[in-house]
């Protein structure tokens, strides 16, 4: 999120503050989506505690998001090894090294909490 | 020609009192959207859901769940 703002912020002294404000701005969001969609939901249906079908489903999305960060992260690890060779290049000029790694990481999660997500819908929507 | 679990749920739901979906899931402690999942063959239940399901209706599994060549339209 914090390549939605602006890639001028980033800088290694700012980086730290705007991981901080990122995050917080992700746990409102998240309060915020959980409280709107907890009222619009049946009151039954959400006091029920989750069955065999809801278990299956999000082993199924955890599976599919653990093989998509577990790729990601070997490719970071392979780009590592290119960063050796003249010529490659860093993603974000203004961060150093680790900074531009841990950025990448932290898209991995993002996007690997995504795919866990939309492969559940897709269950759900589909059947198993 | 590939076998294809199928069922009688909603056959069976209606034969007995005309038992609502939920009163199903209730009985079997399952969710109302996995009994719905049962009947539209999205899901299969696992053996012990299986079992309650058959215990409900007082019939045996076989008359419940059938594992049977699937049908094709032509």
């Amino acid at each position: 999120m914090a390549y939605l703002i602006s890639t001028e912020q980033l800088t290694n002294d700012s980086f730290t503050k705007l991981l901080i404000s990122t995050a917080i701005q992700l746990v409102v969001l998240n309060i915020v989506v959980h409280s709107i969609v907890a009222i619009f939901n049946n009151k039954d249906e959400v006091e029920q505690q989750s069955d065999e079908r809801d278990v299956w489903i999000s082993l199924k999305g955890s599976k599919a998001a653990y093989g998509l960060l577990s790729t990601w992260v070997v490719i970071i690890l392979v780009q590592l090894t290119m960063m050796s060779i003249p010529g490659a290049y860093y993603y974000f000029d203004a961060l150093s090294a680790e900074f531009n790694i841990l950025n990448m990481l932290l898209a991995g999660f993002l996007l690997a909490e995504a795919f866990r997500f939309s492969t559940q819908l897709y269950h759900y929507h589909k059947g198993l | 020609m590939a076998k294809v679990l199928t069922n009688n749920v909603r056959t069976l739901r209606f034969h007995h009192q005309e038992m609502t979906q939920q009163a199903l899931a209730q009985a079997v402690k399952v969710s109302r959207q996995t009994i719905v999942a049962i009947e539209k063959g999205k899901y299969s239940p696992s053996l012990e859901v299986a079992f309650k399901i058959a215990d409900v209706f007082n019939v045996s599994i076989s008359e419940v769940f059938q594992y049977q060549e699937a049908l094709t339209h032509e």
